[in-house]
């Protein structure tokens, strides 16, 4: 399996640091949620491994190969990236969107494997969408259209898949759906997880390892569990929560009793 | 997209590709009998061959006209689609890389100042094109392409070379008929010369493009989409402007600043045949032949024995069917 590491990585923008000395080791065939405030790097760390952002200091080895010897059209068998919400063309089909998951496997003049077909209709197949199909893109929800774009990853057939807040403006419903599609995912492909999310909740019962990042550093990174208590999220949030264990559902789940309350340090900064 | 499921709706676009040659055939044969002498093509084509001055007609005047505006119009559609791709701008035409602007200026400049080397026109034309293309393309540079930097260099240019044209309108302005004719665009005098300076381009970008339109295909769902696939959206970006470049300046050489073809024909393609470059970019290619040439007959014919700039008659439909295209769609 794939294991993806990044070593001393950092990023830097008009003086201004972004991420400085990251060292994660994310293991291989497990989930894993990169978590923090706004504005604390994540997004810009998942670009980096995804290998968009070339420019940052220190390397990204998957591996043990530094992201940047490897050809893009490999590196895209190998690892999937879903962006956050991409501006599409509405008057594509559904089919036409998955099948650009196979780009990366095409010659120069475009032949395609004679499974292409058979990696398409599967991929629609295992997210629900065989009847969409033929649907245009402006016809779908907002859950549906992530689920595209997921079958679309699929097909690029990959033992990575990097995700930016899979569930942003998704119903809970909905949210709940995409993290137990990748769930399945990790279980039945063995696929890589590594997402970055908002809700700590989801970070909790959805991921076995976090990487928690607090303005630019490396707050914590361990198992998902233990990682995310009290301490941190008063840390990496500057919110007063409570873990509470929920005897009916496992794993615990964190929440804000009477209400949300701002911690000290936001206090400060705000007054 | 892929052979599949999706059968059915590919061979729809392939009828629809049929229909499309079916149109651009019969608006080429109008335009080869229409016109100061009426030219019966069956009985033409029955006969074998016409009586000598109707032959001379057809062969010498009317046949590499009515083909310069098929290559024209082939060019300046296809061009369009792709630069609107890879701009992701819909808005984006030959236009906006400085193409016009620089063939205008070099063009005016034969024109108006060296009348003498009046034969010279088109290929000074071609050089004023792709040398605003370029210079267009080394101030947007900075550490790659983004499109919304081309546009506003592309703006800032043409508005930059736009001075040096009007000076000289207004400095040579007893001159300027002939200037205006170029500016306007149009086929008045095209012959074998421009078509053969076009031809070239036309067949190289036609397989080029078709070649470059699975990278199309991967470019519009956006840069991040098309690097997570693998795609080297920069070199990809930078190959793909430039066949349209030589696609729009060859163009332009021949016909002038004939405008919103490229515009206007990717859309109505667009609407017609489905986001697919694969079909979209024939079809544009198709359309725009079509309507070029039809166009350029009516501009021909309408008025006789005044003869329109096609140029006029293009701006005159192509408006207010932007217009409509903007409120149907944004």
């Amino acid at each position: 399996m794939l294991e993806l590491t990044t070593k001393n990585v950092g990023f830097e923008v008009q003086g201004r640091m972004i991420l400085e000395d990251i060292n994660i080791a994310f293991p291989a065939g497990a989930r894993t949620a990169i978590l923090g405030a706004n504005g604390s790097g994540k997004s810009t760390l998942l670009r980096i491994i995804a290998g968009f952002n070339k420019k940052h200091a220190g390397k990204v080895l998957l591996a043990g190969t530094p992201l940047e010897k490897i050809p893009s059209r490999r590196l895209a068998q190998m690892m999937a990236v879903l962006p956050q919400k991409q501006a599409v063309p509405a008057d594509l089909t559904v089919e036409q969107l998955v099948s650009c998951g196979r780009f990366p496997y095409r010659t120069f003049w475009g032949a395609q494997k004679k499974d292409d077909a058979k990696i398409i209709k599967d991929a629609l197949y295992e997210l629900g969408l065989e009847h969409f199909s033929r649907q245009r893109l402006d016809t779908l929800s907002g859950g549906e259209m992530q689920k595209v774009w997921l079958a679309m990853a699929i097909c690029q057939q990959p033992q990575i898949l990097l995700l930016d807040e899979p569930t942003t403006y998704l119903d809970i419903a909905n949210q709940i759906e995409i993290m137990e599609i990748l769930a399945d995912l990790n279980k039945r492909h063995g696929m890589t997880i590594i997402m970055v999310l908002h809700d700590v909740n989801h970070a909790r019962i959805y991921a076995d390892y976090a990487v928690v990042l607090d303005d630019r550093h490396l707050l914590a990174q361990g198992p998902a569990q233990k990682v995310i208590d009290k301490e941190l999220l008063a840390k990496a949030y500057g919110v007063k929560a409570d873990v509470y264990e929920n005897k009916k559902a496992q794993p615990q789940t964190v929440l804000f009793p009477n209400g949300l309350q701002l911690g000290d340090r936001m206090k400060e900064k705000l007054f | 997209m892929e052979r599949s499921a999706d059968n059915g709706l590919k061979r729809h676009r392939f009828w629809l590709l049929g229909v499309f040659f079916l149109l651009l055939l019969l608006s080429f044969g109008i335009s080869l009998s229409c016109g100061a002498v009426q030219i019966n093509l069956l009985q033409l084509l029955g006969a074998g061959r016409a009586a000598g001055i109707d032959e001379q007609i057809l062969i010498n005047i009317r046949l590499p006209r009515t083909l310069a505006a098929l290559l024209v119009g082939a060019n300046l559609s296809i061009s369009g689609a792709i630069l609107q791709a890879i701009m992701k701008n819909p808005l984006a035409d030959p236009h906006i890389i400085g193409i016009s602007s620089g063939a205008g200026l070099a063009g005016i400049f034969i024109m108006i100042v060296a009348p003498q080397y009046n034969y010279l026109i088109t290929p000074a034309a071609f050089i004023g094109a792709m040398a605003a293309a370029v210079a267009i393309y080394l101030l947007a540079w900075k550490n790659g392409i983004r499109p919304l930097r081309i546009i506003l260099a592309g703006v800032a240019v043409s508005s930059f070379i736009g001075a040096f044209i009007s000076a000289l309108l207004v400095l040579y302005s007893d001159r300027v008929h002939g200037a205006l004719m170029w500016l306007v665009g149009g086929f008045a005098a095209r012959s074998w010369p421009h078509v053969e300076l076009i031809l070239p381009y036309t067949v190289c970008g036609l397989i080029l493009a078709m070649v470059g339109s699975r990278y199309l295909n991967i470019l519009q769902l956006g840069d991040e989409t098309a690097r997570g696939l693998g795609m080297n959206v920069e070199k990809v970006r930078l190959f793909l402007t430039a066949i349209a470049a030589l696609l729009a300046a060859s163009s332009v050489a021949v016909a002038g600043l004939l405008g919103f073809v490229g515009l206007i024909m990717p859309h109505i393609a667009r609407l017609l045949i489905g986001g697919d470059y694969r079909f979209l970019l024939p079809a544009a290619a198709l359309l725009g032949s079509g309507v070029v040439i039809f166009s350029d007959t009516i501009a021909r014919c309408a008025f006789a024995p005044l003869e329109l700039p096609v140029g006029i008659l293009m701006a005159a439909l192509g408006a207010p069917f932007f217009l409509f295209l903007l409120r149907r769609e944004l």
